[in-house]
């Protein structure tokens, strides 16, 4: 380690705190059954009895979605971060809204829209349903990856080939390679998401290999054998990641934001009102039918459906949002302790091995994590942790810091070692490099983890579900249980309040925090 | 020269607080933990009530459908080295005899459950029944009228409902049990046939009740089988269905009984009973009559004119606990089912 | 006693040795450049200095004071009262002209930060651009920023890598003047590192030519001119 690296007891107490709350519980789970040789013997029959066929299904449903994600995702990247289309900022908020709806809930609004229209559902209740579901789902996420890596893309890197080969050319040849390693990161995050997805390939009726690890919790209450499951996936992942971490070694994995660069590559009017259009078209598809869907389901149940779903949501909304809030800043934090290094340092191995055990709680089913959780934390003398917000908050860390540290970590690869150098030669101390220098630089990044992690957190189920303390109204929770026994209509009308209530949440942080971003984006310039 | 960091102090000072308020909020009331399994807006209504009339705090964990997440029981399973919950209301025998079976449950002989028959009760009080639903057959007045009506489960296998029938995941909930049920009472060999003939019919398999009563609803099948209270409340809503209890001239009707039992070693062991007897009241059965369509398992609890009476239906005659037992012995046959489908 | 003096510096990047085994003096109050080739290694041996590196062997002396020995850091950089002129600037984007100037002296507490602050500025002529952002800046003025920040600690020992790259021939001229005014005025030694003779020939006392991580020739400006080294003639031809 050379003079430049400054090592942060905080940073270490920071990462001993993570992984005694949230790694070691799991770490606890998993050991459990792994080490023993009759859990292991089943899961191996399980396999042998169509497991390995149901894991294939998996692999090339996550597969196919993550490809063709990214490449929506990456078109859409660039018709809105590249190019000057008109309200660009606005629709890539208003084109992050089915990351605010539940994947099942999204499924179902489809299935109907399907229903309604053509009379039909054979085409939704299909392999290539469940993709058309998962890829209009996911597309957001790929389009802000993507997005701001073509944005910040050397534009004399361009320019030099426009000069000799013209732009389209460029884009391909140069481009495209040039934003590889966020290209591969969208296909990841996608295919890690997909992978444990589980409703909505189980609502449209195709059988995949978290059906088989639900049907083990659900079905069977057989924890080991689901948890002992839930590691094939969680390797899976883990050999993805070596993957990209062997091809692009040291290149940026996350890259997200909501700031533009527009150097056009594309002139003419007709041009960029095509690509209006097309983002338009996308809005429509993605947004504004399987919303309408919901609409006009609530509104044939007649106008007091609203207002019932209203006074049923109500409670639940100030401790929701609360959470929420807690939960984004804690992944923020967590992401920036996990992946915090001097400007310039290569990753320490403390940075390695941390991030290796946000990947592991990512990966993780979340009722696996819940269970975890539950083992771990319900004993006593742990019952402010296991019966107040704190164990949502624990929840909300372990399953989306991951994502806060990519996105950190990425960051601090971008910013020039220089700012940190002149700043120790003028003779501050770490502590004032820290909050006066670095933190504003990270903070268009840092502000994009706290929005990720805030959405995320809002809707987040499978956990919550298993570790909630009684008596607490949440949101995702009290549309899941009313949902229940409750009408079309009724449920409809509180998905479409619970999505109009995120959107007006994350809206309100973004307008807040924008000048913020706004002040402190000039990093890299 | 000691380095000083004061980002140390920083971030301990606010965790500190937010520790100490949350330790704070550790104080001690009169309060029961209810996990329920019945859907919330049927069994929120009646804690709240029960809250009312004795002051006692009630925090709820209230369930969402099998096939959306993985529940209160794996919740109540994970907890069972050191119980949070008091009292588990499940909306069927299933769950609760899971639980029996693993030791979770204590018994109790609550006096108001004195005059409901001995058949849906434990006879070694670790769960006691009330109000029942019933696996009925919801159909589309639109698509199929008069003598087109299927009248039993074994009509669903004729070529006239090809394609058109609806049933929930028989791996999960109410339907699980059904299918436990119909083996106990039709023997291995004859439940399997039944099950392989709807699949041959094109046998729609939906993620759960609600999803079966919604495809009825819509049209998109003609009928399908599912619970009492998902039935009635298509009917509530004004949809275009009707309901048959089949098989009164056969094997008879399952009925399904909510369930209510003590959690062994539960943290506050007195007013979960208190909450089990208020459960097991008439005036309980008569509200749940009324949201949802029970039947009574108490004779002579005022109901509404729609809500059919138990004595009015031929029941399935089935041993619970033994039902229970079939449930187990099925499970690998159902799961291989469901995949084949 | 000399402001600078290096000996027997050896550096590596991995397995490529950069430096291996250089000893050079600064005298107090000159301007000594180091000129050579891309690569060669000038860059490194001002990190060395600063601190900012820590060579594999050797020692680093200022004023006399051992600095740097056998691959460890006796003095950190914060400590060591040198100013450096980053060859991409490091001015911090998110802070003002003035509170670019004014963080150094933030951080050692001194008093009369705003006075000191207004002081500098004027010298350099950026007063107008106190409320500026670094990207609202023209290239020269950048320079004269990064600079003026720098001169705002009183450092003893000013290092520049390579500041004047992409500046145009008048700008460059403007501000060379400006560095040897400020030298006279601040008694400073400085260091400056580049690639171009004409520019290393118009500011220094001393030249010291670098190539792959030696010292190949050095003198004043008319001796390395005269130089019969093979590598130097060539060096100075293009």
């Amino acid at each position: 380690m050379g003079p430049g690296s400054v090592r942060h007891p905080a940073q270490k107490l920071f990462l001993l705190l993570l992984f005694l709350v949230a790694v070691m519980p799991v770490v606890a789970a998993l050991l459990h059954t792994l080490l023993s040789p009759d859990e292991l013997r089943r899961t191996w029959t399980t396999l042998q009895q169509g497991g390995w066929r149901l894991l294939g299904n998996s692999l090339l449903l996550a597969t196919v979605t993550a490809l063709a994600a990214t490449l929506a995702g990456t078109v859409l990247g660039f018709l809105l971060f590249r190019l000057d289309v008109p309200f660009a900022g606005t629709m890539r908020l208003l084109l992050l809204i089915p990351l605010f709806l539940s994947p099942y809930l999204f499924a179902v609004a489809w299935k109907d829209f399907f229903f309604l229209t053509a009379g039909t559902t054979r085409f939704i209740a299909s392999p290539a349903g469940v993709v058309f579901v998962l890829v209009l789902l996911y597309t957001p996420l790929a389009m802000l990856i993507t997005g701001t890596a073509l944005a910040a893309v050397d534009p004399s890197l361009e320019e030099s080939g426009w000069l000799s080969a013209g732009r389209r050319t460029t884009f391909f040849r140069i481009t495209l390679p040039l934003i590889r390693p966020a290209l591969f990161s969208s296909f990841v995050l996608v295919f890690i998401f997909t992978l444990s997805e589980f409703s909505v390939p189980a609502f449209l009726g195709i059988k995949v290999f978290t059906t088989e690890i639900f049907t083990q919790f659900s079905a069977f209450y057989d924890h080991a054998l689901a948890i002992d499951q839930s590691v094939l996936l969680l390797l899976i992942c883990l050999l993805l990641l070596a993957t990209e971490g062997r091809y692009l070694s040291e290149a940026p994995f996350l890259s997200l934001g909501l700031r533009s660069g527009t150097r056009s590559p594309v002139r003419g009017r007709w041009a960029l009102q095509l690509a209006f259009l097309s983002v338009v078209l996308w809005f429509l598809l993605t947004v504004l039918l399987p919303l309408g869907t919901l609409a006009w389901q609530a509104w044939r149940g007649g106008g007091g459906m609203v207002l019932r779903a209203w006074h049923l949501l109500a409670p639940t909304l100030g401790r929701s949002l609360l959470l929420a809030g807690g939960g984004g800043l804690l992944i923020l934090l967590t992401g920036l302790a996990v992946a915090w290094r001097t400007p310039g340092s290569r990753p320490t191995p403390l940075n390695r091995l941390s991030d290796k055990m946000l990947l592991l709680l990512f990966a993780i089913p979340s009722t696996v994590l819940g269970i975890a959780l539950i083992h771990f934390f319900n004993r006593p003398g742990l019952e402010v942790v296991y019966t107040t917000p704190l164990i949502l908050l624990v929840g909300y860390t372990a399953r989306f810091a991951f994502l806060g540290a990519r996105l950190t970590g990425n960051a601090l690869r971008q910013l020039s070692p220089s700012y940190d150098e002149a700043a120790r030669l003028a003779g501050a101390g770490p502590g004032r490099r820290f909050f006066r220098i670095h933190l504003p630089l990270l903070a268009p990044s840092l502000a994009a983890a706290f929005l990720l992690g805030f959405i995320l957190s809002l809707g987040e189920l499978g956990t919550t579900i298993m570790v909630y303390p009684p008596g607490m109204q949440l949101l995702p929770v009290k549309v899941y249980t009313i949902m229940a026994n409750a009408p079309q209509a009724l449920t409809s009308a509180m998905t479409l309040l619970a999505a109009l209530v995120t959107l007006a949440a994350v809206g309100t942080a973004y307008a807040l925090i924008n000048p913020v971003m706004k002040k402190y984006s000039y990093a890299g310039r | 020269m000691k380095r000083t960091f004061p980002s140390v102090r920083v971030f301990l000072v606010p965790f500190l607080l937010l520790f100490l308020l949350l330790a704070g909020c550790q104080g001690s009331r009169n309060e029961v933990v209810v996990y329920t399994s019945v859907d919330q807006v049927f069994s929120e209504p009646i804690l709240k009530d029960f809250e009312r009339e004795t002051g006692i705090h009630v925090n709820a964990v209230f369930d969402t459908e099998e096939t959306k997440s993985t529940g209160v029981l794996n919740r109540l399973l994970a907890e069972k080295d050191h119980p949070q919950c008091d009292v588990f209301w499940s909306g069927d025998p299933v769950r609760t005899l899971v639980l029996k079976r693993e030791g979770l449950t204590a018994p109790y002989f609550s006096p108001e459950a004195r005059d409901i028959p001995a058949v849906y009760k434990d006879p070694e009080g670790h769960w006691t029944g009330f109000s029942a639903r019933a696996r009925v057959l919801l159909y589309n007045t639109d698509r199929l009228q008069g003598e087109g009506a299927p009248a039993s489960i074994f009509d669903l296998t004729k070529a006239r409902y090809r394609g058109q029938v609806a049933l929930a995941n028989p791996l999960f909930g109410t339907t699980t049990f059904h299918m436990a049920a119909l083996f106990t009472v039709l023997g291995d060999e004859r439940a399997k046939a039944w099950l392989d003939s709807l699949r041959t019919n094109g046998l729609v398999l939906a993620t759960s009740n609600g999803d079966v009563r919604k495809r009825v609803v819509q049209g998109e099948v003609a009928c399908g089988i599912t619970d009492t209270d998902d039935a009635f409340e298509a009917m509530k809503e004004g949809s275009p269905v009707r309901i048959v209890f089949p098989d009164q001239d056969g094997i008879g009707t399952l009925i399904i009984p909510n369930t209510v039992n003590l959690i062994r070693g539960c943290p506050h062991p007195e007013n979960g009973k208190k909450l089990i007897d208020y459960l097991l009241r008439r005036s309980t059965e008569a509200k749940l009559a009324v949201s949802c369509a029970q039947m009574p398992l108490h004779k002579g609890v005022e109901v509404p004119t729609d809500v059919p009476s138990l004595d009015s239906i031929v029941p399935m005659k089935i041993d619970y606990d033994a039902t229970a037992r079939k449930l187990l012995e099925i499970q690998n046959f159902l799961k291989e089912w469901v995949r084949a489908q | 006693m000399p402001a600078v003096e290096l000996r027997h510096i050896v550096h590596a990047y991995g397995d490529t040795i950069v430096l291996p085994g250089l000893s050079l003096t600064v005298a107090t109050g000159s301007i000594t450049t180091l000129l050579g080739s891309s690569g060669c290694g000038k860059t490194t041996l001002l990190r060395i200095i600063a601190g900012l590196e820590v060579p594999r062997a050797g020692e680093v002396l200022l004023e006399g004071r051992c600095v740097t020995r056998d691959g460890r850091l006796l003095i950190p950089p914060e400590r060591r009262g040198i100013g450096f002129i980053f060859q991409d600037l490091a001015l911090w984007p998110h802070m003002t002209v003035f509170r670019n100037i004014a963080f150094g002296l933030q951080a050692r507490r001194e008093k009369d930060t705003a006075h000191k602050v207004h002081e500098v500025l004027d010298e350099f002529g950026l007063t107008a651009l106190a409320r500026h952002y670094p990207h609202q800046l023209s290239g020269g003025q950048r320079q004269l920023v990064a600079i003026a920040r720098a001169l705002v600690l009183e450092p003893s020992l000013l290092l520049m890598d390579e500041p004047l790259a992409n500046l145009d021939v008048k700008l460059k001229k403007k501000i060379l003047d400006h560095i040897r005014a400020l030298r006279d005025k601040y008694h400073l030694t400085i260091l400056y590192v580049t690639h171009d003779h004409r520019e290393a020939f118009s500011l220094a006392d001393k030249v010291v030519v670098i190539r792959e991580g030696n010292v190949e020739a050095s003198g004043t400006v008319d001796e390395i001119r005269r130089s019969a080294n093979e590598y130097v003639r060539y060096f100075l031809e293009y």
